[in-house]
């Protein structure tokens, strides 16, 4: 575990993926959507035949933006009860898996970055409800997340969206495991 | 017992241009955490070239103490979360987030190991990469980080 440490250490410390340059480059390209980052001192070796050979394993991941990303959990349809974790970048992916998992919605939450002054914080929030929609400003198609106080959100950093107007509803999380789950 | 790490399945990468400098299979838009819990930490540190907080997921609790604790990097944790997977009578309910306000060094004396326990904002404490309760057989030593309670969660 020592060693792994020291690894890590030394890939933070020499910074050999500069993500805030990357993310301005990308916002110069037009291509500022958020992303997760790998890095091969976070890698988690995983021994040969055990895991799929095409994925990259991994102990921690980074964020490109301080754009929301999303947490989703998923029963899948299994004698056990299995719950798979994904993490998201895009809505439009969550909207995706949630139309194709054979699983069924367990939890989701969004996590959305925050300033209070100089200081960036994240608020995470539980969804109840996902809803296609379109934005009415644009009439651009748009995913739309209501939270348990009925709030709507929807964009880049799940904000409240000045006008939508709801389509098809896509998912409902199952009040059971809305039940006594928060802390604070 | 869950393994604790996070996997890019091979469909989920986002290939990006090669100018922007990230190697191939780096970038993702989808990942799938193994684990039963994870970290995500809003940090700065001396050693990152910007000044902006960087955010971690972290699936090991041994590997945030290491960042926390590196004289090299100088890390200030600005916010820290723990995601759970929450269980009800053996079985997973939905996702449960704890905003974590102090980490804690302690010995399990029957164990004879060494314990990071994470103190949450509401008041509950844990331990271990599943966050399981703190066992009696845990003597809690010393401060190892206090955050700030800036983080919120509903």
């Amino acid at each position: 575990m020592s060693a792994n440490m020291r690894t890590l250490d030394s890939i933070l410390f020499e910074e050999e993926y500069p993500v805030s340059k990357l993310l301005r480059r990308a916002q110069r390209a037009g291509r500022s959507q958020p992303m997760f980052v790998s890095m091969p001192a976070f890698r988690f070796h995983v021994p040969e035949g055990l895991g799929h050979p095409d994925a990259f394993y991994s102990r921690a991941m980074t964020l490109s933006t301080h754009a929301a990303w999303f947490v989703l959990a998923v029963r899948l349809p299994e004698p056990e009860p299995v719950v798979e974790t994904f993490l998201l970048a895009w809505d439009a992916d969550v909207v995706g898996v949630l139309n194709t998992s054979p699983g069924k919605l367990e939890s989701l939450l969004f996590v959305t970055p925050q300033r209070r002054g100089r200081t960036l914080h994240w608020v995470t929030k539980h969804v109840c409800e996902v809803w296609e929609a379109t934005d009415l400003e644009d009439d651009s198609e748009c995913v739309v997340m209501v939270t348990e106080d009925g709030q709507e959100h929807s964009g880049y950093f799940m904000e409240t969206p000045k006008r939508v107007r709801r389509g098809k509803l896509i998912a409902k999380v199952p009040a059971a495991t809305r039940k006594g789950r928060l802390d604070s | 017992m869950t393994l604790p790490v996070i996997v890019t399945p091979p469909g989920a990468e986002w290939p990006l241009p090669k100018e922007l400098g990230f190697p191939v299979g780096s970038t993702w838009r989808l990942a799938e955490c193994l684990g039963s819990c994870f970290f995500v930490a809003l940090a700065t540190a001396d050693t990152f070239k910007s000044p902006e907080a960087r955010t971690l997921i972290v699936c090991w609790d041994s590997d945030l103490l290491a960042f926390a604790k590196s004289a090299a990097m100088s890390m200030k944790l600005h916010a820290l979360q723990h995601v759970r997977t929450e269980m009800i009578e053996g079985q997973p309910r939905g996702l449960t987030v704890k905003q974590i306000t102090e980490i804690w060094l302690g010995v399990d004396r029957e164990a004879q190991v060494e314990v990071i326990i994470f103190k949450a904002a509401d008041g509950s404490s844990f331990c271990g990469i599943d966050g399981i309760p703190v066992p009696s057989s845990v003597h809690i030593d010393s401060l190892a980080a206090a955050i700030p309670t800036l983080a919120t969660n509903d």
